[in-house]
């Protein structure tokens, strides 16, 4: 049996069940269900993976889907994907975990949101396992509706209109890329014969050429909707800010990273040559969305807001790293994948309690002197926000670092690099300002929310029950990160000149 | 110039005139009559082509039933029949003009596709009644089967329209 | 006279005429259909009021089986023949119709199609224990008649008759093999339907309205029809596929009339599938009929006449195919993007249905566009896939139209389904399905076909059409998550939408409808596999 597909499969069922059961179960049974689920999903990604010969992909399975489209169910992780695909399931474990102690509205309303977050894991796990363009598509598409549903069902109580436009913004801007990338996906079919991955990366830079520099334009669009690569982040904001804390994380630590792995997987991968024209502009709007994004964090009044647009921010390193096309820059976009999904998981439980408490993530609201209000809340926010910044021996440190590196290697004029000596200098500047600026708004929310005068409110009451149990589980994963990158380094490493190997 | 040639010339003639008259009479019973005169010269245009089937069934159907069931209708809906109850109206500048179109398209139908088209009737026996069968009852059947489908949904139809009552 | 004496004389006379060569077995789903409409009408003259309606559906569906079944052996019967291109089957009953792939994937089609229907029809529960039709057709609205004759509880059980003589014109317009057979088989479907457009029980005169909207532009575009019919047998001399293709491919002369009768030929089959600038009566029809009567029509018509379109298009006008191509092309473009923008301004649930037909008319004009032979995805294929899949929906889609009502009937205002989620989960599910097929969503059978005919498309060269339908169905979605969001996240407006119990008929096409839309999202193999196995159109 081969693990993959059972962890594919057991979200899906577990979902079903979980529907059908409804009025069987209680909100903390199908909470704890979830967590179970997820749980077992991670670990039997592990085993698989260490159980896996370590060539080529692991757990691979090609069975034909539909025959006469020539579309197949073919699955496989290779070092790339598999940090992705346990991150995901140790994050969804979490949130089903957040579930318990703090149920959505309506009554009996766990089994349903369970139910969809278990939706959510399986497409997400198709996505980081596909290795055929339209199962990617397809995968892709199905993570969103169940989002769409979380937002607009469970988003913020206090702005029912303000929900459902976000959660309707967010569905449109990344359906609207995603057929643009099936437009891509199409015009990859009809130039190669075949949606293969594998194949498709072995052609390498035979596809070439106007058609395929058209295929990769539509392709980028897509996956940068999603990323999301600024200018085309507008729809981001609002869809953390309005949506519950569940979806807030799994947002921010999951689905921008269907975007970045696509960016690897479908863009670089399977279409170098095209891929190496348009590296430049990606570069260049990634670093104008890191200092864009940081910009507008300094004058962010909603702690949720300010979160997601610093999300933006971590998003455009990433870019970044993708666009050097160098080794350390595709290392540094996996990690700063990973280092994102753990810290801003981490951010955003932490805005989600103080919402839950206040009612509101309004910084002007949450008042002064958190360290005395609520010391272990304080504290945990206070290390999220130093991880976030990239505070060296914490998560976030390295894949910023790396990401800088590989733009100073292109600008030392490092062989095969996608970027020009003189772009990634003035590139390696931007990203160095934005770094400067990313501290400086954290430093300022820190100041203005934890330090101080304390200004005692009724709903001030610590992290407690799984709150607590998720902030200890974040922070050692940020500490473990940070500590030992080469745990992540290790299984990455092997897999880029898979990714690569057409670039070169 | 033939003989044949002649006489179909004169019957085409008559049509012609009479259909004229048959838009121009100021009485609607002479309207029909004049229509009567029109499908004849037809029916005997059909003669001269050799379609005798064709011209009988002319005879039998339009002179005979429609014009029959066009006088009934007159008398039973107590039309007035008198003079000037053909009344022209202002719908018939629009009419001619329709007529004057249908004409020219059929007519370059016509002669684009059977323009140099000679018919040899002494040869060819394009509508004896064996041919006519033999096309109907044969190369068509089918469709004319299911032409008769068309009527009897017509027929349900109408009476789904119309009968009322307990039944 | 005894049976024997009449065999005597008969036999004793030389037959003035050969009997027509007609293979009985090969068009039996034809003549059940047709034989179950005609019983249908010896029903009503002679079986008692109160056992009427029962008989009718009894015959009705027990036609549609048989004819189904029948349809399945002819089917597995076919022969291969191996010609340029390989078909099954071929003409028969003296080459007016083409038995062959299609024309069987087609009659199995159109008989779902009619089963759902006639189950539709058949729905009492919803109104008081009476059909979706008007007592007495001939009373006036709102008149004392006509309350008398509700009173009476009088039905018009003819519908069943006319579904089925619009089915069997259907059928033998998807597998007509010369245009004038197509012709008859045009009237054969269509008189039925603008009949019983006007029938619905509730809100008469928009369906009146719709009935005589639909029947003056229907008469309009058989005309239009018929007369590029005699412009191509004033070109070809014939009315045959095969004669005509012949004629086209040696191109005889007299190419301006080959090129208007075509051209004519287009603009009546363009509005028999409500194709822009031809779909003016869509909205109005599909609003004012009986909801059945629009679910049944929306599916059929759709697939004959697309049948129909690529079997002329493809077999006779194939050598011809540059001239066609291009208005096409345009009219593919048109329509998708048309049917998304138009849709968007909606209010009515059953227009906004009619507006996403027009775009998915657009949708499978892109597939006609594509390869005609080939290994991979051919058009035809690509278009039975799409009609099935489409279908379904829309019949499902409709089913769900019929049980959202108030005290007035239906209630097709969109804001009246406001929070229809929280009143009846299921239901909006399942309406949330066919919304999401439409779109075209993964897992769904419209992606699937989206895809299908998007391939055929590619490889027939016309990329610019798949990229407008993607964007045309980026465009749609737009609106189609407007009715989600509304279903599910808006506040209700007074009480909420009200949601009738139907009887277990209306329950299973649901059901049916549901299951087939995922099963072609989720498994499409079998399906594809059988519209690729039924290979190209045999003249």
């Amino acid at each position: 049996m081969n693990g993959l597909v059972v962890a594919l499969a057991l979200p899906a069922v577990a979902a079903l069940l979980l529907v059908v059961l409804r009025d069987m179960l209680t909100d903390r049974l199908a909470a704890w269900a979830g967590v179970g689920v997820s749980v077992v999903v991670a670990m039997l990604l592990l085993v698989t993976w260490v159980g896996g010969d370590g060539d080529g992909y692991v757990a691979e399975v090609d069975l034909v889907w539909v025959r006469s489209l020539d579309l197949h169910l073919h699955l496989g992780m290779d070092g790339i994907s598999f940090p992705l695909l346990l991150m995901t399931a140790l994050v969804t474990a979490l949130v089903c975990w957040a579930l318990v102690d703090d149920p959505p509205r309506g009554d009996n309303a766990t089994p349903g949101l369970v139910g969809l977050l278990m939706v959510v894991l399986t497409a997400s796990i198709g996505v980081f396992a596909a290795l055929d363009l339209v199962l990617f598509f397809v995968f892709f598409e199905l993570a969103l509706i169940p989002m769409w549903f979380v937002i607009a069902r469970w988003g913020d109580p206090h702005d029912p209109v303000g929900r459902r436009t976000a959660a309707t913004r967010f569905l449109l801007y990344t359906v609207v890329g995603s057929a643009l990338m099936l437009v891509g996906f199409v015009t990859v079919w009809a130039l190669a014969g075949t949606v293969q991955i594998p194949e498709l990366a072995a052609l390498g830079a035979q596809l070439d050429g106007g058609w395929a520099l058209f295929a990769a334009c539509m392709i980028a669009l897509g996956l940068a909707v999603k990323t999301p690569v600024w200018p085309l982040h507008l729809w981001l904001p609002d869809a953390h800010a309005k949506a519950p804390t569940v979806g807030s994380v799994l947002l921010a630590a999951v689905f921008l990273k269907l975007g970045t792995y696509g960016l690897l997987r479908v863009f670089v991968a399977v279409l170098p040559g095209p891929a190496r024209d348009l590296a430049p502009w990606l570069g260049l709007l990634g670093v104008v969305g890191i200092v864009v994004a940081s910009l507008a964090c300094l004058r962010q009044a909603d702690l949720k807001r300010l979160i997601a647009y610093s999300s933006v921010g971590h998003m455009g390193f990433v870019v970044l790293g993708i666009a050097t096309l160098t080794e350390i820059g595709i290392a540094a976009a996996v990690f700063a994948s990973v280092a994102h999904g753990v810290v801003t998981a981490l951010l955003f439980f932490n805005a989600g309690s103080l919402k839950r408490r206040f009612g509101t993530a309004e910084i002007s609201v949450l008042g002064r002197g958190m360290y005395a209000r609520m010391p272990a809340l304080a504290v945990v926010l206070a290390f999220a926000s130093v991880a976030s910044l990239g505070l060296p021996g914490l998560a976030g440190f390295w894949g910023e670092m790396m990401a800088l590196r590989g733009t100073y290697e292109a600008a030392a004029g490092a062989d095969g690099a996608g970027l020009g000596e003189a772009l990634a200098a003035v590139l390696l500047v931007g990203a160095l300002l934005g770094v400067l600026l990313t501290s400086a708004y954290f430093l300022r929310v820190l100041r203005r929310t934890l330090q101080g005068v304390p200004t005692p409110h009724d709903a001030d009451t610590d992290l407690a029950g799984s709150e607590r149990g998720i902030a200890i589980v974040l922070v050692v994963a940020v500490l473990v990160l940070g500590l030992v990158p080469g745990l992540v380094m290790g299984v990455v490493e092997p897999s880029i000149p898979a990714i690569l190997g057409g670039a070169r | 110039m033939t003989a044949v040639t002649v006489v179909f010339a004169a019957m085409g003639l008559v049509a012609l005139v009479s259909a004229f008259l048959v838009v121009t009479s100021d009485q609607i019973i002479h309207a029909a009559l004049w229509l009567v005169v029109t499908l004849g010269a037809v029916a005997g245009l059909y003669v001269l082509l050799a379609a005798e089937l064709v011209a009988w069934v002319q005879v039998l159907i339009y002179m005979g039933s429609v014009v029959v069931l066009l006088l009934f209708a007159l008398m039973l809906t107590r039309t007035p029949t008198g003079p000037g109850s053909a009344t022209v109206t202002r719908n018939q500048p629009l009419a001619t003009v329709v007529a004057g179109a249908t004409t020219v398209a059929l007519g370059a139908v016509m002669w684009a596709g059977f323009g140099g088209e000679v018919i040899d009737e002494d040869e060819v026996r394009v509508g004896t009644a064996a041919r006519l069968g033999d096309a109907i009852f044969r190369t068509w059947v089918l469709p004319f089967e299911v032409l008769s489908v068309v009527l009897l949904a017509a027929l349900v139809g109408a009476i789904v329209l119309t009968r009322r009552g307990e039944r | 006279m005894s049976a024997v004496s009449v065999q005597a004389i008969v036999g004793a006379a030389p037959s003035p005429i050969e009997a027509p060569d007609v293979d009985y077995a090969t068009i039996s789903p034809l003549l059940i259909i047709l034989g179950a409409a005609v019983l249908g009408v010896l029903v009503e003259a002679f079986v008692p009021r109160a056992y009427r309606f029962v008989t009718q559906i009894a015959v009705a569906v027990v036609g549609v089986v048989a004819a189904f079944v029948a349809t399945v052996v002819v089917g597995a019967g076919l022969d291969t023949v191996d010609g340029e291109v390989t078909g099954r089957g071929g003409p028969t009953a003296m080459g007016s119709l083409s038995v062959d792939g299609p024309a069987v994937v087609t009659w199995a089609m159109l008989l779902f199609f009619g089963l759902l229907g006639v189950l539709l029809f058949a729905e009492r529960r919803l109104d008081g224990g009476l059909s979706a039709f008007t007592s007495q057709a001939s009373t006036p609205p709102g008149s004392a008649d006509e309350r008398h004759a509700t009173r009476l509880r009088i039905e018009h059980s003819e519908v069943f008759p006319l579904a089925m003589f619009a089915l069997g014109g259907m059928m033998f317009f998807a597998s007509a093999n010369d245009l004038l057979g197509m012709f008859v088989a045009l009237e054969v479907l269509s008189l039925p339907l603008y009949l019983m457009c006007g029938l619905a029980r509730r809100r008469r005169l928009l369906s009146q309205e719709a009935a005589m909207k639909y029947f003056l532009l229907g008469a309009f575009s058989s005309a239009f029809f018929l007369y590029g019919i005699a412009m191509v047998y004033g070109y070809a001399g014939s009315f045959g596929l095969a004669e005509i293709s012949t004629a086209v491919s040696s191109q005889i002369g007299g190419q301006n009339l080959l090129l208007a009768g075509m051209a004519l030929i287009l603009v009546g089959l363009l509005f028999k599938v409500a194709a822009v600038p031809f779909h003016a009566w869509t909205p109005d029809v599909y609003q004012g009929a009986p909801t059945p009567v629009t679910a049944f029509m929306a599916a059929g018509t759709k697939a004959a006449a697309f049948v129909a379109m690529l079997r002329i298009f493809f077999v006779a006008f194939g050598g011809a195919r540059w001239d066609w191509a291009p208005a096409v092309w345009a009219i593919a473009i048109i329509t998708m993007l048309f049917g998304a923008i138009a849709s968007i301004a909606q209010t009515d649930v059953k227009r906004m249905l009619a507006y996403s037909s027009i775009a998915h008319a657009g949708f499978l004009l892109v597939g006609m566009a594509g390869l005609t032979s080939g290994d991979g995805v051919t058009s035809v294929s690509a278009v039975l896939f799409y009609l099935v899949a489409y279908g379904a929906a829309a019949i499902g889609a409709f089913a769900v139209v019929t049980l959202v009502r108030d005290a007035g009937g239906e209630t097709t205002h969109l804001g009246r389904w406001a929070g229809l989620g929280k009143e009846s989960p299921v239901l909006a599910v399942a309406f949330t399905i066919f919304l999401l097929s439409f779109a075209g969503i993964p897992l769904t059978g419209g992606f699937i076909s989206k895809w299908s005919v998007f391939a055929a498309a590619w490889d027939g060269g016309a990329w610019p059409l798949v990229v407008v339908g993607v964007v045309a169905s980026a465009l749609a979605l737009f609106f189609y998550i407007r009715v989600v969001v509304l279903l599910f996240f808006a506040p209700p407006q007074g009480d909420g939408p009200t949601v009738a119990v139907p009887s277990p008929l209306t329950w299973s096409v649901v059901a049916i409808t549901v299951a087939v839309t995922i099963v072609l999202g989720v498994l499409p193999g079998p399906l594809l596999d059988l519209v690729q196995q039924a290979g190209a159109f045999v003249r």
